[in-house]
């Protein structure tokens, strides 16, 4: 009896399109959300597309002198610490240069080759995931490598079909034995040497740090070379002032690390974009809830005066609206959510065949109810507030 | 909660405080005052000198009166929002004036409504005292569609859906005639006599013809 006389005051057209505006608030910021946690989570990937954002490396221009020749300018350690001060960097560290030579020789189906190898060290820190034998122990020395993924295609694709051999895929160049002989000081050694894996965030020939730092003391003609390239981890890839600290301080970005930095900015500006639409649309309805909840009190006033005159305890009363506004609150959450996952099981082909990792939308879901719930909340007060300064 | 006296000492409300002297020699207001349980009284006045108020001021409604109301000794003061509701629910069963049917609910769902709170009365108690006031055959008709002396007598019998020790009647019978007036004093005497509560009852003229009621001018 109780509801149905307060249920008289209800309009169904006033909450229909609460409902609908605060469903569609709740898509927008949940499919935003959701598609920006994907974009995140990988970007912690070694493999994704957007990986070689959060890294960049760089180097100073190379200066020509009157006779052709040039030489790259030096990254001095200041330089460096100074990199890994800025707001928008994790750490710098300095790809570790050889000062002795080197070459690799590798023999298959009765035929080889070696060639001069040019190789930098560089700090495991800067390696999410170390590839298993990456390492040195300078009691059995062998050098662990680590090859840009474009080498294997060049190889794949250029050299072996040009001189008849056969081509190889990343877990075969893996079992190549190869022979890696260092020269230097009047010196020479040769090592077993092992691709370990294959990187396209990093575009060098990578070998240990700790080899490097062993190799330069015993066939080095410098104890300290200098240091030509230097990698940065960042913790804001799309922070426009790393392109101005970059300039003002004349260092050079690998052209892809850039395009990727660029890429991930605009990919976050746009996502920011629809989520904060999603949040004002979101915002609109809440406040269309309150102002709802508001008339809806409001005209029932009398009403409620006269219950509570009655007799009516105010937690009756109060508990027909909060149970109210928690049926509709959860019901338009529910769908939401229903919706949101039906989306991202249909949006999942799409996104991996962009090279993404799309996972399940719980902590989408856990945002959309933790939002809901304050909403509720919000409406639990304004009831509470306005049936307790009717009964005074 | 149950009472056994109600006590008014020096009562004025709040909007008569600046003519006192208009209300010298009035009965209630600025007195010493006692309503009984078992007492019968018949409140008197002409229009505007505060029945309404008194009835308010009683059952806890309102509180904007200067002086003093207390409950078995209790001041009202120290009642706190939800025990002034609660006395509304089990001690003071108040008809008010302006009756306060809910007019998109027909009169046994008013009547209901209250007794769906109280648990008072049976079904069958409730048909009984409407088909007493003659109200039986328009007890499914919506409240908004009754005449002013019909809702009058919807609800007289809800308020009598609950437990109570004072009855507090605002004009019980300002609109009907005088066998329906009889009536409904026959029905408040049964009530409140097999309750034991005490009733008091303002008019401004159309008296409900109980007997044995105490006249107070007010």
């Amino acid at each position: 009896m109780l509801s149905k006389l307060l249920r008289t005051n209800i309009s169904i057209w006033q909450t229909a399109a609460y409902s609908t505006a605060y469903l569609v608030g709740l898509l927008i910021i949940g499919l935003g959300l959701q598609f920006y946690t994907d974009i995140s989570r990988d970007s912690g990937r070694d493999s994704g597309p957007l990986n070689a954002s959060r890294y960049i490396v760089l180097s100073r221009p190379t200066q020509t002198s009157l006779f052709g020749l040039g030489a790259p300018t030096p990254i001095t350690p200041d330089d460096i610490d100074a990199l890994g001060k800025q707001p928008w960097a994790d750490s710098a560290a300095p790809f570790s240069p050889t000062s002795f030579d080197m070459s690799v020789g590798i023999s298959f189906g009765g035929r080889g080759f070696s060639t001069s190898l040019f190789c930098e060290g560089v700090p495991d820190a800067y390696l999410d995931r170390l590839p298993d034998g990456w390492g040195f122990n300078p009691e059995s020395p062998s050098v662990s490598i680590i090859l840009p993924a474009d080498y294997l295609a060049l190889y794949n694709l250029g050299f072996a079909p040009a001189r008849g051999l056969p081509t190889i895929d990343e877990s075969m160049a893996r079992m190549l034995p190869l022979k890696v002989t260092l020269y230097g000081n009047g010196r020479s050694t040769t090592l077993p040497g092992k691709i370990v894996g294959f990187s396209s965030r990093i575009n060098t020939i990578a070998v240990p740090d700790s080899f490097i730092h062993w190799a330069n003391a015993s066939f080095g003609n410098e104890s300290n070379p200098p240091v030509n390239r230097v990698i940065v981890r960042l913790n804001d890839p799309g922070n426009p002032a790393i392109g101005e600290y970059l300039a003002s301080h004349d260092f050079e970005e690998s052209a892809s690390g850039e395009a990727t930095s660029r890429l991930y900015y605009f990919l976050r500006i746009i996502l920011g974009a629809v989520m904060a639409i999603g949040l004002l649309i979101a915002l609109l309805a809440s406040g269309l809830l309150i102002l709802s909840t508001f008339l809806l009190l409001q005209k029932s006033k009398t009403t409620l005066t006269d219950l509570i005159a009655l007799g009516f305890p105010t937690s009756r009363l109060i508990r027909f609206y909060t149970s109210m506004i928690t049926r509709i609150n959860s019901a338009t959450l529910l769908l939401a959510c229903a919706l949101i996952a039906v989306a991202t099981y249909m949006l999942q082909p799409h996104l991996q065949a962009m090279g993404l990792h799309p996972g399940a939308p719980w902590g989408t879901i856990a945002c959309l109810a933790g939002l809901t719930a304050i909403l509720t909340l919000t409406g639990f007060a304004i009831v509470r507030t306005f049936i307790f300064r009717i009964r005074s | 909660m149950s009472a056994s006296t109600i006590t008014l000492t020096d009562l004025l409300p709040a909007v008569f405080a600046d003519e006192r002297e208009r209300h010298t020699s009035s009965e209630v207001w600025l007195t010493s005052l006692r309503f009984d349980r078992g007492g019968r009284y018949l409140v008197q006045a002409e229009s505007g000198k505060g029945k309404t108020s008194l009835c308010a001021f009683i059952s806890g409604l309102r509180t904007d009166y200067n002086g003093r109301i207390a409950l078995d000794g209790r001041d009202y003061a120290t009642f706190l929002p939800e025990e002034r509701i609660a006395l509304r629910r089990d001690t003071f069963a108040c008809l008010p004036q302006d009756l306060k049917l809910f007019p998109s609910l027909t009169a046994l769902e008013n009547i209901r409504l209250k007794n769906s709170l109280t648990g008072y009365k049976t079904d069958a108690q409730i048909l009984q005292m409407l088909e007493a006031l003659e109200m039986d055959e328009l007890k499914d008709r919506p409240a908004g569609k009754l005449s002013i002396g019909q809702q009058q007598r919807v609800a007289i019998v809800r308020t009598l859906c609950q437990p109570y020790d004072l009855l507090i009647l605002d004009e019980p019978v300002s609109h009907l005639d005088e066998r329906s007036n009889r009536t409904v004093a026959s029905l408040i005497d049964s009530e409140i006599s097999a309750n034991g509560a005490g009733v008091i009852i303002t008019s401004v003229g159309n008296h409900l013809l109980l007997d044995g009621c105490d006249k107070i001018q007010l």
